[in-house]
């Protein structure tokens, strides 16, 4: 695609955190674009890294302690270079995020309502005398029954479903030009779960913003995103429109979650799983962070860290074997 | 509503033990008011014009009796009801407390809050070692450095409030409600409450939104502070009645606390029971006006017996 279509591109990202002697090397040189209106699943387990890239994005990292290198260029310029007031215009304004805990995203002591016209009034987006009426509107946007009363209450009288709603109204309010939405189903019904997203789908076709949802599951986000980038220790290790991913995974990381999505015509009697745990972020290892679970891994894997390579078009990896191993027969 | 029954029992309990304990105590009201060179009859007819000669359990029956009158009886020292007395030295006790309790809470909370932003800083660290030494430091030493500094140097107030007629109010409050905000100990509860707020994921979710950091912290993180912070000023508020004898003595205010004092020396037992009687009565009452004011702070005491909407 084009540049002119190009709204976010990471550059190079490295992020660490000094830990007492440690430091734990929590992003490892991660590049990534994002093009208008587009939707991208950003798909790892727990601690690898895709939250803390995504909330480095939003400048909400402390620095000190955190080290970010690289560059995050949004609408052309580099927020890691913005100025903390500068950021603040940026962040919620044309970024917005919302979180995996609706439970606890909200401020319990403040009603439904002022939260919302708070993040409306913050960057100018509506006037004073529009507020409640715009308030309402995005509650209606986001499908809450009853709207006007909701309005009223406090988080605790509404149900985690309706909760992330809020979050997300709050996130809309400013009419961001990038969604991102860390784990936003995790923590919710797996009923709930499907509606949520299909309001964030429905949501970015109306507004023909971007979004990032950030998952540990794959399957949740197949539905609803162009793209999926695969997080491992801080790297991208595969990226590809999602029917590419699906249909033929080449890092064997991305193989090896596919399996781990169970499906009735699976003949195996135990469910796959992905031996070991992802490496310590304080002690990466020398040659490709995956090689130690890696059932493929040569030589060269555990001495020579592989590079991302553009194997087939829009599809890139970085694994030093990757088109050779055949992800029906892992 | 439960609260106020359990009022009932807990003003019953210092009663009692108030009425024993002063009468333990070594001497008694016609040796201290009659003076060393009372011969025993004079004694002897003084305990029996007040009653004094009746074995105790017999008095503290008349008491109890005469308390659910409403009759706290006749202080022996001021030879009037001690209703009265305790109604007349009540006006200036409350207003100590007041005062230091708001002035105090207020300064307090916004150095607590400044403590919390600047989190391991220099102000953060002054403030921190100004409230450790301020709550480390007994209250009748900071009432007597203030009076070393304000009235013997400075002499911009008087060494005792009541010995001066006519003087302007702040002048007679200035020494003792600067020893509470001193004293206080709210610094360090609103700084760990903000911090520990400032942890909170909606707190994420504020800075994701844009709010500014002074904002953040006054809007969102002293907002859900406040309920330990009420906990702790209706403590501080139960406990100032205690604190004015302390006080009123070291300035020399004219009080209950000061009441209460003078009252025991002299071994007038009524004053002693009837001045006890209001304060605790004043620490039940500021623990219930907490816990409104707490259900005001926190939606979700407050709406949890109006149901769920």
């Amino acid at each position: 695609m084009s540049d002119g279509q190009r709204l976010l591109e990471i550059k190079d990202l490295r992020i660490s955190f000094s830990v007492g002697e440690d430091t734990v090397r929590a992003v490892n040189g991660v590049s990534l674009t994002l093009d208008r209106g587009e939707a991208l699943g950003v798909v790892g387990e727990s601690g690898c890294g895709k939250s803390v890239t995504f909330s480095s994005v939003m400048g909400l990292l402390p620095s000190p302690p955190a080290v970010i290198e690289g560059e995050i260029v949004f609408d052309g310029r580099d927020v890691t270079k913005l100025s903390d007031r500068q950021m603040r215009r940026v962040r919620g304004k044309d970024i917005a995020m919302i979180f995996q805990e609706p439970m606890r995203s909200l401020n319990p002591v403040m009603r439904i309502g002022n939260q919302i016209v708070e993040a409306l009034l913050l960057h100018g987006a509506v006037s004073r005398g529009q507020v409640w009426t715009r308030a309402l509107e995005l509650l209606k946007l986001v499908e809450v029954p009853d709207a006007p009363s909701r309005l009223h209450c406090y988080p605790h009288q509404l149900s985690g479903g309706l909760r992330q709603r809020i979050m997300i109204a709050m996130a809309l309010a400013s009419q961001p030009r990038i969604l991102l939405a860390d784990e936003p189903t995790t923590a919710l019904d797996v009923t709930i779960q499907a509606q949520i997203l299909e309001l964030l789908k429905r949501v970015q076709r109306e507004t023909g913003m971007s979004i990032v949802i950030i998952t540990h599951d794959l399957g949740v986000v197949a539905d609803i995103v162009d793209n999926v980038a695969v997080f491992y220790a801080g790297v991208i290790v595969e990226k590809a429109d999602k029917y590419s991913l699906f249909r033929s995974p080449m890092h064997p990381y991305t193989i090896g979650l596919l399996n781990c999505i169970p499906t009735l015509q699976t003949k195996r009697k135990r469910l796959y799983v992905i031996e070991g745990n992802i490496p310590d972020p304080a002690r990466l290892p020398i040659g490709c962070a995956f090689s130690p679970r890696c059932a493929y891994a040569t030589e060269r894997c555990l001495t020579e860290k592989p590079e991302t390579r553009e194997c087939a078009p829009g599809h890139f990896c970085a694994c030093h074997l990757a088109g050779q191993i055949d992800p029906l027969n892992p | 509503m439960s609260r106020l029954l359990l009022a009932v029992p807990a003003m019953l309990g210092v009663f009692v033990v108030v009425f024993f304990v002063i009468r333990m105590l070594p001497g008694d009201s016609a040796e201290a008011m009659l003076g060393a060179s009372a011969t025993d009859a004079q004694i002897e007819t003084y305990r029996a014009a007040h009653g004094l000669d009746k074995p105790a359990p017999v008095q503290f029956w008349i008491a109890l009796k005469n308390l659910f009158r409403g009759d706290l009886g006749d202080s022996l020292s001021h030879y009037r009801p001690v209703l009265s007395v305790v109604l007349e030295r009540l006006p200036s006790t409350i207003e100590l407390a007041a005062y230091g309790i708001v002035l105090g809470s207020v300064f307090a909370v916004i150095l607590g809050v400044v403590a919390a932003s600047f989190r391991g800083r220099w102000p953060d660290l002054i403030i921190t070692a100004y409230s450790t030494f301020g709550m480390s430091l007994p209250t009748f030493y900071i009432g007597l450095w203030i009076l070393m500094v304000f009235a013997v140097k400075l002499d911009v107030i008087p060494v005792s409030a009541s010995a001066v007629e006519g003087l302007p109010r702040w002048k007679t409050l200035f020494g003792p409600v600067l020893t509470i905000v001193v004293g206080g100990s709210l610094v360090r509860t609103t700084r760990s409450a903000i911090l520990e707020i400032l942890e909170e994921d909606f707190i994420r979710t504020a800075r994701a939104k844009g709010v500014p950091k002074a904002l953040i912290l006054f809007r969102h993180a002293l907002g859900n502070a406040l309920i330990p912070i009420i906990t702790m000023v209706g403590y501080g508020l139960a406990v100032s009645f205690g604190g004015a004898i302390v006080l009123e003595t070291v300035f020399g205010r004219s009080g209950v606390g000061k009441l209460l004092i003078d009252a025991i020396t002299v071994r007038d037992y009524p004053l002693v029971q009837g001045t006890t009687f209001v304060i605790a009565l004043f620490m039940i009452v500021a623990n219930l006006l907490t816990d409104v004011a707490a259900g005001f702070a926190d939606p979700r005491i407050r709406v949890a017996g109006a149901g769920e909407l």
